[in-house]
């Protein structure tokens, strides 16, 4: 539980990864019932529809719209956290 | 009759033969939701100065002689998943608590083109995890919360209306469809939002739905035939939702319909392959929540802690459980057992209708298998509260449109809803069906 949610970026008290452990404990068990479906020669179903390659012109739309919705902004530039560290 | 209670149908056309004003109606809706919001809680957010402007719009077009679209002064709340440019669309989640939504997505954009009068954006369940509003449901799209509010409900074809501006949960089974008062008012809101956008490419050449779905030919609704899936009737209905199945299907009869009894032999499986499919698509989508994007950005070190704690704390439970499985299934070791399978089994399941659709037209059924619960009362069992999806999520699977009607004769006791089921971009046979059942 606790490699899962951290692969998934998620930080879970103890008691969240206690209940949630059972929880998916029991989801789990309830969904082995597949394994009885004979599926061999049956093509995955991905997606929900069969189309493909929808193309449409690639046309520039409103200007300066996202940049409010960002949680920091600095002389027009968006702002992010440090990704890299170094040691000089 | 209140000005607020009226179909949608009535109210616009009462607009537009000038019974009454657009701004009337926006005045009694916005009495009705200041007299019982305190109580109810639908409303996440509702600006009453826009509501009562754009109704004024409208009587102001309708008095110049303008033309209006086909719902001018129709109240509509949006579920606050989709976007409406300067409204918050928080998705229920705190994650997005701050955050307004910079665009249109095309349904808002169509209604808005039509004429309607957008009330608010209605609360939901978390990303839409769920079926009570607690923690309302894509895989229950639409027809569940109708089913257990008395109420019509449409879940769209896949790839029938536009996704674009839908804050994403799972991708292969997201669906936006109208829920409204009769099978009517359902048809008018569906033909406005319906439609190929080359904004969302999965949506379908073949959404094209022309006024016969507003005005259906009952001589040929008539010659429908109805299929009833015997897996749907097998143990574990309330005897309320049995009784009212019996009565139903009578009714049909009755009407001079064929009715035969059809196989969906996978049926049984629907819930795992969609609880195993929803988390593994949810998981992806909601990745893009990470505290760099979007709404609030929490103090950390860096870019790991900033993640882990973004996400640990501005998404509730049900998602956590949800990605954390979704993310569980997709991983290395386990993929193919779970996500591969089930996807499998996804294909069969489609074959199933596939297979009834050569024999019969519609399909009828039970929307939920009890009548509503109590809050509260299934929070505490994810199984328990997954279980009321089982005969609404078959129809997302499968990617086919599927309409709950409130059956009649049920007035002061609790809600039951049947469910018609139609082949993809046959919305016209169901909503058909559904008018003449409403009309009699």
């Amino acid at each position: 539980m606790r490699k899962y949610a951290t692969l998934a970026r998620i930080k879970l008290t103890e008691e969240e990864q206690t209940r949630y452990q059972k929880d998916l404990e029991e989801i789990l068990g309830h969904v082995t019932e597949l394994t009885k479906v004979k599926t061999e020669g049956v093509e995955p179903m991905t997606g929900g529809t069969e189309l493909r390659n929808v193309f449409r012109e690639d046309a520039p739309g409103e200007k300066d719209v996202f940049a409010p919705a960002f949680p920091e902004e600095s002389n027009g530039h968006l702002k992010v956290p440090k990704i890299l560290d170094y040691e000089a | 009759m209140k000005l607020n209670e009226l179909t949608l149908k009535a109210t616009v056309e009462g607009i537009k033969k000038g019974e009454f004003k657009a701004l009337d109606v926006a005045k009694a809706t916005l009495d009705e939701i200041d007299e019982r919001e305190g109580e109810i809680g639908a409303y996440l957010s509702v600006n009453k100065e826009d509501v009562l402007a754009s109704a004024q719009a409208v009587d102001n077009a309708i008095a110049s002689g303008g033309k209006v679209g086909d719902l001018a002064g129709a109240p509509i709340a949006l579920k606050d998943v989709i976007l409406y440019k300067g409204y918050p669309a928080t998705a229920g989640s705190k994650i997005l608590k701050e955050y307004k939504a910079s665009y249109d997505s095309t349904v808002s954009r169509k209604l808005r083109e039509a004429g309607m009068v957008m009330v608010g954006k209605t609360n939901m369940d978390e990303f839409a995890m769920g079926s009570s509003t607690e923690n309302s449901g894509f895989g229950g799209s639409s027809r569940q919360p109708a089913a257990f509010c008395g109420i019509v409900g449409l879940k769209t074809t896949y790839g029938a209306v536009s996704r674009y501006g839908l804050i994403a949960m799972a991708s292969s089974l997201d669906q936006i469809g109208p829920m409204t008062k009769t099978v009517e008012d359902a048809a008018m809101v569906f033909k406005v939002i319906a439609g190929q956008d080359p904004l969302d490419s999965t949506s379908n050449s073949k959404a094209q739905y022309g006024n016969k779905i507003l005005n259906p030919d009952f001589e040929s609704i008539k010659k429908l035939k109805i299929g009833i899936p015997k897996e749907y009737f097998e143990g574990g209905l309330d005897s309320d939702v049995e009784r009212s199945m019996q009565e139903t299907i009578g009714w049909f009869k009755k009407n001079g319909f064929s009715v035969e009894e059809v196989s969906l032999p996978n049926t049984k499986y629907a819930l795992s392959v969609y609880y195993i499919l929803m988390p593994a698509e949810a998981s992806t989508n909601l990745a893009r929540f990470d505290g760099i994007r979007y709404g609030t950005r929490l103090d950390a070190k860096d870019l790991e802690e900033l993640y882990l704690k973004d996400r640990g704390e501005g998404f509730g439970a049900e998602v956590k459980r949800r990605i954390t499985l979704g993310t569980f299934v997709l991983s290395a070791g386990y993929y193919e057992a779970y996500y591969g399978k089930a996807q499998r089994v996804r294909a069969l399941i489609k074959k199933d209708f596939d297979e009834a659709f050569k024999k019969v037209d519609v399909l009828l059924t039970p929307t939920t298998p009890t009548v509503p619960f109590k809050f509260g009362e299934k929070s505490q069992n994810p199984l328990q509260m997954y279980l009321s999806d089982i005969f609404t999520i078959p129809a997302n699977l499968a990617g086919i449109p599927a309409l709950n009607i409130p059956v009649k004769g049920r007035e002061g006791k609790l809600p039951v809803g049947f469910q018609i089921t139609g082949k993809a971009f046959r919305e016209a046979d169901i909503l058909g069906l559904g008018m003449l059942y409403e009309s009699s």
